[in-house]
């Protein structure tokens, strides 16, 4: 992002035009599936930290919860799959 | 804990294929390679998840430097590993993920909380160390600040090992000269050699300045070292620089390897401000006290360069106590001069000549530090170190007792030196100078142990009413002796005491002379210490001396000065 906010300030200083270039708007859009797996990466982490503090308690995982932290780590993997396919564009 | 920062890589796949599958080199096994952290914590682990693949893992690493296209830098792959010393418990993957967080924040390649640090994993395979991989593109598409990223880790891992009570390693001042790479290590290996080319000519080059007078001695002391010398002159002919090679050591085209004296920690700037003077005979001191009956002392000439080097040696205490920073700098320079010397003259084949030459090596490390040695005030310590060198093999026996007082000398200069390191905070230095003096211990048992059994067994032929005398004397002078239960060391002091009242002295007055010098705690019990001390004030002959041993000359080009230079080139070509 910061990187995009740079790049159109530049261009609008020297007077081009700042519409999107086709590289900025790939990398845009690869910034935006990376941010994507941070916010789910931290999600995945505060799961984890739920699990961990259950079973310190004596209390075995709910299935459910299982499921759900293995749906995050295999939503992030696909997110990475996405901006691996954007970044071959 | 020991961190090492890689060669920067271009492959990223190879990298992990060589973190997770069998060992190529000499080494431990790779054990249950996995990952134990990873920039968020869903890197895919080939290790853990029989799904995930090096090449996605790789790809995952690799994912903002493949944006870069064309633009991506030349090495892109940042690798280190850090271990855990030998002796430290066992870290669990916890405590390694903790140690790669702090390491990689440190470098500057991913600091704590940053959304746009690079992406980097931390491997395991083996208990004691993990290696760090990371891919130097930020998410921002910018390059990370690594400059001094070395030196910035380093200091990241001491304070871990504090924090962790683990072994806690000296912190570096960038002296310290530069060690073998893994390369020359396993060159060396290779060619069955005991050591890395540019360990022995560290060696040969320290050794060969020990008594140089001139440019030209030194290269000469180099000759006889059996080492290959390439130096560069100006026009005039006057020396510009150095640099030496082993016969043997060549490079893929049959080439020798040189190294330049710069490399090896001994620039001709170096060299030259450690030339001793021109006239070490004219300016070496002597204060013993001359015997009233006028004999002659005998003993070698490498007993009396012996013994004539204790007081220049002693003298350092007091430069170390009272003198500025650069002074003692310079002392504790040419101290090493001195142990060198002494390396060299020892009898090859003898195991003291291999304690001497590796504690040598060792002290080195304490020659240099970021003081500026001032040599204006060492010339009397290395005439003495080249008197050392020219007067020929110490024979143990004859030489014992000069020998083993300039030992116990030594033995106190270094523990000073290594409490002056200390408190100007150059802990590599104090350590070597500790792990020196330790050794030189060693060394002045094994040495002083001969002549105190003949010296004893000598004190008790001393008639008792004559040893009772002695006992007074010693009670009121050194009362510090006097309390010792030292019998050993008794007999010989009252044999000493003996002889010297036949040569004409005054015990008692001996015995304050003796007393009156710095530093009775030394190497040995203060009884020892006076026995050394008063058979050199009154110029007793050497213990063994009796039996007039002729000194062993060594042969060597008459141009050399130093008798005996260790042969590491000649001896590993053949």
């Amino acid at each position: 992002m910061s990187k995009f906010v740079t790049n159109a300030a530049l261009n609008a200083a020297r007077g081009e035009s700042t519409a999107y270039d086709p590289q900025d708007r790939l990398n845009l859009a690869v910034d935006e599936v990376v941010n994507s797996r941070v916010q789910l990466a931290r999600v995945g982490g505060n799961l984890n930290q739920v699990a961990r503090a259950l079973n310190a308690g004596g209390y075995p995982e709910p299935a459910e919860l299982v499921r759900v932290i293995a749906a995050v780590a295999r939503a992030i993997t696909r997110l990475e799959e996405c901006a691996a396919a954007l970044v071959r564009v | 804990m020991v961190p090492k920062i890689g060669k920067p890589g271009s492959n990223t796949l190879k990298v992990l294929q060589y973190l997770y599958g069998k060992e190529r080199h000499s080494g431990s096994p790779h054990i249950d390679p996995h990952l134990v952290a990873s920039w968020d914590g869903y890197a895919p682990d080939p290790g853990r998840q029989p799904d995930a693949t090096l090449k996605q893992l790789a790809n995952q690493l690799d994912l903002r430097v493949k944006q870069l296209g064309a633009q991506k830098p030349k090495t892109h792959v940042w690798h280190c590993s850090v271990r855990a010393a030998p002796t430290d418990r066992y870290l669990t993957d916890d405590e390694w993920a903790m140690i790669a967080r702090r390491v990689l924040a440190a470098a500057g390649i991913a600091k704590e909380g940053d959304p746009d640090g690079c992406r980097w994993v931390a491997v395991r395979h083996a208990d004691d160390h993990i290696h760090l991989v990371a891919t130097k593109v930020r998410g921002d598409l910018t390059g990370p600040r690594l400059r001094g990223d070395a030196r910035r880790v380093q200091n990241a891992c001491r304070k871990i090992e504090r924090e962790l009570g683990l072994r806690r390693l000296a912190t570096g001042d960038k002296t310290a000269t530069r060690r073998p790479t893994q390369a020359e290590v396993h060159k060396a290996e290779q060619r069955g050699l005991p050591e890395p080319t540019r360990e022995a000519l560290k060696e040969a080059v320290r050794l060969a300045v020990i008594g140089a007078r001139s440019d030209e001695e030194f290269l000469a002391n180099l000759e006889v070292a059996g080492v290959m010398i390439n130096p560069r002159r100006f026009p005039s002919g006057d020396l510009q620089g150095y640099s030496v090679a082993l016969p043997g050591d060549v490079n893929a085209s049959g080439d020798p390897v040189w190294y330049s004296g710069t490399k090896l920690g001994y620039s001709l700037g170096r060299v030259r401000s450690r030339l001793a003077a021109a006239d070490p005979e004219a300016t070496q001191p002597t204060e013993a006290v001359a015997s009233p009956a006028g004999r002659t002392p005998t003993g070698s000439k490498a007993f009396h360069a012996r013994r004539n080097a204790v007081p220049v040696v002693e003298h350092a205490l007091v430069v170390l106590v009272e003198g500025d920073d650069e002074s003692a700098m310079g002392q504790i320079d040419a101290v090493g001069e001195v142990l060198g010397s002494m390396a060299q003259t020892a009898v090859p084949g003898t195991s003291s000549r291999a304690q001497l030459l590796a504690l040598t090596r060792v002290y080195e490390r304490a020659t240099r530090s970021h003081v500026r040695a001032a040599n204006r005030d060492t010339w009397a310590m290395r005439s003495a170190a080249r008197s050392i060198l020219t007067s020929g093999y110490a024979v143990d026996r004859e030489d014992g007792a000069a020998a083993v007082e300039l030992i116990s000398v030594l033995v106190a200069v270094v523990v000073v030196a290594a409490s002056w390191h200390a408190a100007r905070g150059n802990e590599q230095q104090a350590e070597a100078a500790r792990a020196t003096a330790q050794q030189l211990r060693q060394l002045y048992r094994s040495t002083a142990r001969r002549p105190l059994e003949v010296l004893s067994a000598r004190g008790r032929a001393v008639s008792s009413p004559q040893r009772e005398r002695y006992a007074q004397a010693v009670q009121t002078v050194v009362p510090e002796a006097a309390g010792e239960s030292a019998v050993q060391e008794w007999d010989a002091l009252a044999a000493t005491l003996a002889e010297a009242e036949a040569a004409g002295h005054d015990p008692v007055a001996l015995l304050e002379r003796a007393r009156s010098r710095r530093e009775l705690e030394t190497a040995d019990s203060v009884t020892a210490v006076m026995v050394w001390r008063v058979r050199r004030l009154a110029n007793l002959p050497p213990v063994d001396g009796a039996k007039a041993r002729k000194a062993v000359r060594p042969a060597q080009p008459a141009a050399a000065p130093g008798p005996v230079r260790s042969d590491p080139g000649r001896r590993r070509s053949r």
